[in-house]
């Protein structure tokens, strides 16, 4: 496997960003959200993706025409040791965000599915599983993030429509939740949530035109938002913020709440396939990100044989938090970290690229 | 600086760690060094002296003989042949006499020469004959036919035909070679060369195709495929007759690919008979049949099909070039060519769409796809084929949407269900009992209460003897391996049952997964089903849904990452590409206006957009009112 990607198209594009966006929703962060935010905790998706979006817009208008990666852009912009130590960041926070998702997703599958597994055998499988998705390649990956997405989408669908006759509108008052000045920070400091958006930037060459990979974030990005958003609302609608806060998985104990008959009740196993492949793909999206980030500065030509250190060096990292508390506190710091790379790396190159703009004109004029 | 022990060590180590290529390769020949057998590679310096002095008594000779040719042409040329002639005669009764004691050397040379095969055919008639025997090892081998004549021309020129018994048509040789050769060639003919064979190619041989051949590999090649040559004594060169005649099975139904509608040809052994037949059903003046000869001992001939003007010629260049490039002495079946061109797969699924009906050749090959047809073998070879292609049945296209799409869901629900089912069986009721209702849950306790196995371990008993109860009734012949596989399968399910060794619910299971299996059209694809259940049965048995998502989604990330022949596995959906309504389910035949954009065709366009233009025109009679 070469470090480059390959090619890819909008759709495969709308499936990596869909798919390394959507994951929290099935963990703690919903209910993370609730407890800072209260009733007006929805708005919090909607928020931090318009402004991780007008972020991305502004770094991809003034450098997606080098037709480079991250990388090159980087290089151009900041010279070759501004571009290490941004490739080298922006790696890390990718292996930070796979080791958070991986301690999690263990965590929960020893909580909801397998409760009577060994931890460390599940932190294996999990971290096997990703390492040989990322030796497939990441074309592979974002084909398959497509094929599964109607597949996700449909299944987080069919438990809001299913959860109907436990919806309660009053649940929503008071609207404004702890205060519209706090959703809006609050929103501000989730657009951690968005950092996988990024990753459109960091394969920039194998989307090939700057309107592909716009197209591909309003999409992915849009319906990740957006159901993170469903999940929210309707998480509130069922339980209320002073239960919703409470509850360690909102997901799945919506999926827990839906009976539909004798037949239909405790469906919330049938979901553990849809969050499993959710988070065994961001991870390894993660992992490659990392991977390609790591090899663009060092020149390598090729990241298969990278895939067992940063995969050893992913589960070190998920096994230093102490407990499942632990981890979700990490996580909180880990997306506030994750925003400042939404925000810092984007708006540092786009003003170096707006300077650099403005010098040349006086010579192209 | 000293050789201390430290240095010792160190070197001791990195002898250790450092890898290093082993001096001689293993062998196969057991018990045997690089050495043994082997003669000496070095010459003395006596043969090489004397190997030179006969290179120059050569070279002197052909100076000799270009000089004489020289001046017998400047002699010709100016009208001095009456004063120089006689000294010219001598000078050619001189070279004859030299030729004479050269020849040997030559014929030496020649000799010495390891591949007989690669050697030029030799205007002596009894040197041809010799290296024959040597190439068929006569007079052992008895399939081979050499049979010596006599012209009657003048003057009478001997021959010898060759030819293999078996391969060809008797009566064809008798009447359309021996007969002419022997009775009707009367006249006077030329000396000998190109101008002889072209003679005795045109006046005297009736034959449909008749070639000149000048080396053994020609000769070998043609004689085993049935072909007679006929070395003609003074002749550099051979005469091949087409005299192709062996038996061989006529068109017959299909075996493997039955269908209710839709032609009911299938292929046969004979490679021409198999190319004809897809003609037959493709008659486009466009469509091409080149032979690749395979094998640099058997030299099977591979037909490569396609539409010029509709299959990507890079498509067509890649599967000649890998056909071309196998470099394997033998080769016997489609099957066996497909595993040699195929890409390295992760997991063991089918490039290439293997059928033995021409129909759905031609219908490929009208797509814009590759077909390659090896002699010998009644199964075709159409690529690249994907993922979909091969739930797809030859008779889709006969039958209406409707119901071609029912039989397709069906195809791929039986194969989701084949390999699904059995691992989910096994995630639910160990790991996930509460997604099932209870009163499903208490009925598969109550029936598993006094097996004493695991339930993983009855489904993966029960999978294996299906799986031999399958393989038994394929061997077994005739009606006997079916009423064996009915019988054994009632028997052995039911006597397990009483035996209480396995549960009835999972005799259910599995009988319906082997059912569910035998749903998909292509066995190759079939077969990756069955051993992929047996992977997700493990996954699930180790982690449940956990372990059945996973195994799934790393299923679908390496399908989703093949190629076949260079174009994506899961064409059209990933990547997405323009399908030509034809992928899980297939649209009506008069709205499939596009051909597969996946396929990068010459030309995109099946048919007009409105290719019911009769709807456009007022029926018949009604513009009479």
């Amino acid at each position: 496997m070469s470090y480059q990607p390959g090619r890819m198209g909008v759709a495969e594009g709308i499936g990596l960003t869909f798919v390394v966006m959507l994951p929290r929703v099935f963990l703690t962060s919903p209910a993370v959200t609730i407890s800072s935010v209260h009733n007006l905790a929805w708005t919090a998706p909607l928020i931090n993706w318009v402004v991780t979006l007008a972020v991305f817009w502004l770094l991809a208008k003034s450098t997606v025409h080098m037709g480079s990666d991250l990388y090159d852009v980087s290089r151009r912009l900041l010279g070759r040791p501004g571009a290490w130590v941004l490739a080298l960041s922006y790696a890390a926070l990718f292996i930070l965000d796979a080791a958070s998702l991986l301690r999690q997703f263990a965590e929960n599958t020893l909580l909801t599915a397998l409760p009577a597994a060994e931890f460390r055998l599940i932190i294996f499988w999990y971290i096997l599983f990703a390492a040989v998705l990322v030796y497939f390649g990441i074309e592979g990956i974002a084909r398959a993030a497509y094929l599964v997405m109607p597949f996700i989408v449909g299944g987080v669908a069919a438990v809001v429509l299913l959860l109907a006759p436990f919806y309660d509108v009053y649940r929503l008052f008071p609207w404004q939740g702890a205060g519209l000045w706090t959703a809006a920070r609050r929103g501000l400091e989730l657009a951690g949530l968005n950092f996988g958006v990024l990753l459109l930037l960091v394969l920039a060459p194998s989307f090939q035109k700057p309107s592909t990979i716009m197209t591909a974030a309003f999409f992915g990005g849009g319906v990740s938002a957006l159901l993170r958003t469903l999940v929210i609302l309707f998480f509130l609608l069922a339980f209320g913020v002073g239960v919703g806060m409470e509850k360690m998985l909102p997901f799945f104990e919506m999926s827990r709440l839906v009976y539909l008959s004798r037949y239909v009740q405790r469906i919330e196993a049938l979901f553990i396939v849809i969050w499993v492949i959710t988070g065994l793909l961001a991870i390894a999206i993660n992992i490659f990100a990392a991977l390609y980030l790591v090899a663009r500065p060092l020149g390598l030509p090729s990241l298969r044989p990278l895939v067992p250190v940063i995969a050893m060096i992913v589960v070190n990292l998920a096994v230093i938090p102490s407990d499942i508390g632990a981890v979700v506190a990490a996580d909180t710091r880990l997306v506030v970290l994750l925003s400042a790379g939404v925000y810092g790396g984007p708006l540092l190159l786009s003003a170096m690229a707006y300077r650099k703009g403005r010098r040349k004109k006086p010579w192209s004029a | 600086m000293e050789d201390n022990s430290l240095f010792k060590i160190g070197r001791l180590l990195r002898r250790l760690i450092v890898y290093r290529p082993p001096a001689e390769p293993s062998r196969f020949v057991l018990g045997e060094g690089f050495d043994d057998g082997r003669e000496e590679g070095t010459k003395s310096e006596d043969g090489l002296k004397a190997a030179v002095g006969e290179l120059e008594a050569l070279a002197r000779f052909g100076r000799r003989l270009e000089l004489a040719v020289n001046k017998a042409k400047t002699a010709l040329e100016e009208g001095e042949w009456a004063e120089k002639g006689e000294v010219l005669k001598a000078e050619c009764a001189a070279l004859e006499k030299q030729w004479a004691e050269l020849r040997p050397i030559l014929l030496a040379y020649d000799n010495r020469s390891e591949n007989l095969a690669e050697r030029a055919i030799s205007t002596s008639l009894e040197e041809n004959r010799r290296i024959i025997e040597v190439l068929y090892s006569l007079p052992a081998n008895k399939d081979v036919v050499m049979r010596h004549i006599t012209l009657g021309t003048e003057p009478p020129l001997k021959a010898t035909l060759f030819f293999m018994e078996g391969l060809t048509d008797g009566n064809m040789i008798t009447l359309g070679i021996l007969q002419p050769l022997m009775l009707l060639a009367g006249g006077r003919r030329q000396a000998g060369g190109e101008g002889l064979l072209k003679q005795i190619s045109e006046e005297l041989l009736p034959g449909n195709q008749v070639k000149q051949v000048s080396s053994f590999r020609e000769v070998q090649s043609g004689v085993n495929s049935g072909d007679t040559v006929i070395f003609f004594d003074g002749a550099s060169e051979a005469l091949l007759i087409e005299t192709k005649g062996w038996e061989h099975r006529g068109v017959g139904r299909p075996m493997t690919e039955q269908s209710i509608r839709g032609s009911q040809a299938a292929f046969s052994e004979n490679l021409r008979v198999n190319t004809g037949l897809v003609r037959s059903m493709l008659r486009a003046t466009d469509l091409v049949t080149e032979l690749i000869p395979v094998g640099s001992r058997t030299r099977m001939n591979c037909a490569v099909m396609y539409l010029e003007s509709v299959a990507s010629p890079k498509l067509v260049a890649e599967v000649k070039r890998r056909i071309s490039k196998v470099d394997s002495d033998y080769l016997n079946d489609s099957g066996h060519l497909e595993q040699f061109i195929e890409d390295r797969f992760v997991l063991p699924l089918p490039q290439s769409l293997s059928t033995e009906r021409p129909d759905r050749v031609a219908s490929h090959l009208a797509e814009g796809r590759v077909a390659v047809i090896v002699e010998g073998s009644p199964f075709a070879l159409v690529m690249p084929a994907l993922f979909f292609t091969f739930f797809h049945s030859g008779e889709d296209f006969s039958l209406q949407p409707a119901a071609a799409n029912m039989l397709r869901f069906l195809r791929m629900f039986g194969t989701l269900l084949s390999t699904v089912l059995p691992g989910l069986y096994i995630a639910l009721t160990y790991f996930h009992q509460e997604a099932l209702p209870t009163e499903l849950a208490m009925a598969i306790a109550a029936a598993r209460e006094e097996v004493p196995f695991p339930a993983w371990f009855e489904i993966l008993m029960m999978e294996i003897s299906f799986e031999l109860i399958r393989e038994a009734g394929i061997r077994i012949p005739g009606i006997l391996g079916t009423t064996i596989g009915i019988v054994g399968a009632i028997i052995l399910g039911q006597a397990a049952v009483a035996a209480r060794i396995v549960s009835p619910i999972i005799v259910i299971l599995v009988a319906i997964t082997g059912l569910a299996s035998s749903i998909i059209p292509e066995f190759r694809m079939a077969f990756f089903a069955r051993l992929s259940r047996f992977g997700l049965l493990l996954a699930s048995v180790t982690m449940g849904l956990v372990g059945l998502a996973s195994g799934l989604l790393a299923m679908t990330v390496a399908l989703c990452s093949m190629k076949s022949f260079g174009v994506p596995y899961m064409v059209p959906i990933g990547p997405k590409t323009v399908a030509g309504l034809d992928v899980v389910t297939r649209g009506a035949v008069w709205r499939r206006e596009r051909r597969p954009d996946a396929l990068n065709p010459l030309d995109p366009s099946r048919q007009a957009d409105k290719s019911r233009r009769w709807e456009k025109e007022p029926p018949v009679g009604e513009g009479e009112k």
